[in-house]
């Protein structure tokens, strides 16, 4: 069994997370967010938070070269957008905080290529 | 039996029943329920809005509102005011009681696990596609998502370096 198979078992033998086996999407406790949040060290809230950048900016469509619209990606762009918005206001709140997240180039570039595929944005 | 588990539901017990979390009407019906003020006599506009706000923010977890309530009462706040207390530190009033309910769970997490859950703590909650980690060359983009990687690409990728 690979190691992703082993972390989704672990984490929903713990009741952490759940996973629909339609739709192949997973799901957890907003409240199990914050928790887990405020349970780690800065130094993986970074960690963390730089890599759901990287992972979201992989997944994201860019603009196809010498076209300008991106309407015939738009049901891909609109499965990640809300999480993107999720991720940007995570940090924002972060940002007020003593110890704030630093935005990575990965975040910064996945910014951008949001506002490209508008009108989505 | 209760239990977080879902995998309990499959065996030794026969079959499981979820109980879901309360929708924000009713978690904040709870609220009010656990706080006895459905008793009380013209509960106001501004603390029926503020027990929904609160029951939203605590995604109508009942063991979280039920820690809530406790903590009004014992401060003899009213909703509102507590909320305000709330969206300023959140952590504060969680406290021990929500800490403990996962601390343990946290704790027995190994590195992979906690890796994923604190990348998805970034996330939307509901409709995480499972594919935004199933990459073929996770370790290329970055060593802590190693464990994204496919298990029968790391295959091919350890054939390759022992051919080279």
């Amino acid at each position: 069994m690979s190691r992703l198979a082993d972390v989704h078992e672990s984490l929903i033998s713990l009741g952490l997370i759940k996973r629909d086996r339609t739709t192949q999407e997973i799901s957890l406790h907003r409240l199990v967010q914050t928790q887990f949040r405020y349970y780690m060290a800065e130094v993986q809230q970074q960690e963390t938070f730089a890599l759901a950048s990287t992972l979201l900016l992989a997944a994201f469509p860019t603009k196809p070269r010498g076209s300008h619209q991106m309407y015939n990606v738009w049901s891909i762009c609109q499965r990640y957008l809300q999480h993107i918005l999720f991720l940007m206001r995570h940090y924002e709140e972060a940002s007020r905080k003593a110890e704030p997240l630093t935005p990575t180039k990965d975040f910064c570039t996945l910014l951008v290529h949001c506002l490209r595929s508008e009108p989505l944005c | 039996m209760t239990t977080r588990n879902p995998n309990l539901a499959f065996e030794p017990a026969g079959a499981g029943i979820e109980v879901p979390h309360f929708d924000t009407q009713s978690g904040s019906g709870f609220l009010i329920h656990l706080l006895q003020l459905d008793i009380a006599q013209d509960l106001g506009e501004n603390e029926c809005r503020s027990a929904m706000e609160l029951a939203e923010k605590l995604d109508g977890h009942a063991l979280a509102i039920n820690t809530m309530a406790g903590l009004i009462h014992r401060r003899q706040w009213s909703i509102s005011q507590f909320l305000r207390a709330y969206e300023k530190s959140p952590q504060k009033c969680h406290g021990s009681a929500l800490d403990a309910v996962w601390r343990l769970s946290f704790e027995s997490l190994d590195s992979d696990s906690s890796m994923f859950l604190g990348i998805i703590s970034y996330l939307m909650p509901d409709a995480i596609p499972q594919d935004l980690f199933e990459l073929e060359d996770a370790s290329f983009i970055h060593k802590n998502l190693a464990f994204c990687q496919d298990e029968f690409s790391c295959v091919i990728h350890t054939r390759i370096f022992c051919y080279k």
